[in-house]
């Protein structure tokens, strides 16, 4: 996993509030993945079809935290949703990482 | 009423009650079959916030099950979702505009998001002409036509289920009249319903829901159907109109009616005969939440008047349900034809429903059906 790549949600892949937690369910699988309101504004972001480092400039503006605990953060979360099943990763060619 | 429901009652009333009876195992364990029974789960997951509830002595256990209910009704409701705008997308492409009614058609009109609303099915009413064309079109997409009854007059729906992959299944109860009951089903047409019915474009642009007034009509007579008519929850047939659900359905389209609304309300409510049934929902959707309703309304509807067919109807025992259905049916060709269906249903049927039986023999299956049906109907009576 490279912060340059680019995520994809497979088609039976949603998201949805349930309460006041954000829950990510795979339609087929029946894979649940609950998500706090940080977690949830990554997701947003990936939906959106934001690269990885886009992701990352995005909540470096928004949250008051150091780029470090953002990468580390962002490729934690990322880790589980793939060993889920819940995304997949999509090679890309851009350069850098975090530039804000 | 019991203290389980004394407890829901005010927890959907959104009034942040403390859990009555802390300790007692026995007690929650009560109140979390209540739930499934009232159907209330992810609603009660909506309205309870974890955090003050934790505070008010709500057991982690209540809470925990109810969050796990709200995400696998969710789950559901996706699939659920998917699937009708097929069939809506599919029925429109063919000129075909269905009506939802009841549960769908109220999770999609009245409640904050469809997931709320929970429920088994959809049920969709269609015009008799076009029954067989959404009959093949649902069987082309896969749907099941489940083992019923099916006659000219012995029933006026059929349930056809999709199972999916993943061994989940999807139901939808397609109606050509709005109840089963000769007397019931001349209540409310398809024509009638379509023509004053609601865009739903939360669910699709294809998908139509009766309308407040004719969707409150229905869910007073639905709920008030059910004491003498089974409704399953985990294969428990249970007789009563108590589903708190139901009542809220009721609850939520008696607040959202506008005031010409209520006088239109009036008018259907007296035409068809259902100021009795009226009466006992909306007062029971007033002891339960508190439900506002103009003391006018409940005056009109408890004027003093003929007694009406249907509120006898719906006290009666099974046996007589069954005479008041043959006298409504009009002529005796449909007499004899009512008759002939109910003794004698299809011999696919029978051998579904007898499956069981050693004997494959028709003729006895029917004299089976017949002693069956007999001594149910002599238990009925003495209830």
């Amino acid at each position: 996993m490279n912060l340059t790549d680019k995520v994809t949600i497979p088609e039976q892949v949603m998201a949805r509030q349930v309460g006041e937690e954000t829950v990510i369910l795979d339609l087929v699988s029946g894979t649940y993945f609950g998500l706090d309101p940080v977690g949830a504004r990554i997701w947003q972001l990936l939906d959106e079809g934001r690269t990885l480092a886009e992701v990352c400039a995005s909540m470096l503006v928004e949250y008051e935290v150091s780029r470090d605990e953002i990468e580390r953060d962002l490729t934690d979360l990322l880790a589980a949703l793939v060993d889920k099943g819940l995304i997949k990763f999509e090679p890309a060619s851009l350069p850098g990482a975090c530039r804000t | 009423m019991q203290d389980t429901e004394v407890l829901l009652c005010a927890a959907l009333r959104g009034e942040n009650p403390a859990w009555s009876v802390p300790g007692d195992a026995d007690f929650t364990a009560g109140f979390l079959e209540r739930c499934v029974y009232h159907g209330v789960q992810p609603l009660l997951h909506y309205l309870v916030k974890p955090e003050p509830a934790v505070a008010l002595g709500w057991p982690q256990a209540v809470l925990s099950e109810c969050h796990w209910q709200a995400i696998a009704w969710t789950m559901w409701e996706l699939r659920h979702q998917a699937l009708l705008k097929q069939v809506l997308a599919l029925l429109a492409g063919m000129g075909v505009q269905p009506v939802l009614f009841k549960g769908t058609g109220l999770a999609y009109s009245l409640y904050p998001g469809p997931v709320l609303r929970s429920r088994g099915d959809t049920d969709l009413i269609v015009s008799l002409v076009d029954r067989v064309r959404v009959t093949e079109a649902l069987e082309g997409l896969g749907f099941m036509r489940d083992a019923g009854v099916s006659g000219n007059f012995i029933s006026y729906q059929a349930t056809f289920t999709l199972t999916e992959a993943n061994g989940s299944s999807h139901s939808l109860d397609l109606h050509w009249r709005i109840n089963n009951s000769q007397l019931l089903a001349r209540l409310f047409t398809y024509e009638e319903l379509r023509s004053r019915a609601q865009a739903l474009p939360e669910l699709s642009p294809h998908a139509f829901a009766a309308c407040p007034v004719d969707a409150l009509l229905l869910a007073c007579m639905h709920r008030s159907g059910h004491k003498r008519s089974p409704y399953y929850v985990d294969s428990v047939a249970h007789y009563s109109g108590d589903r708190l659900i139901w009542v809220y359905d009721i609850h939520l389209l008696a607040r959202k009616l506008t005031q010409d609304e209520w006088h239109e309300f009036m008018g259907l409510a007296t035409q068809k005969g259902l100021r009795a049934v009226c009466l006992e929902g909306l007062g029971l959707a007033q002891t339960c939440f508190t439900t506002t309703i103009a003391s006018a309304v409940i005056e009109g509807l408890a004027r003093p008047g003929h007694p009406e067919p249907i509120e006898q109807y719906m006290a009666s025992s099974a046996v007589r349900r069954r005479w008041l259905d043959f006298c409504a049916i009009e002529g005796w060709r449909g007499k004899l034809g009512l008759l002939t269906e109910n003794l004698f249903p299809p011999a696919s049927y029978m051998h579904q429903k007898y499956r069981d039986d050693g004997s494959a023999w028709l003729p006895w299956l029917y004299v089976r059906r017949m002693k069956d049906g007999m001594s149910k109907r002599l238990q009925d009576s003495d209830e």
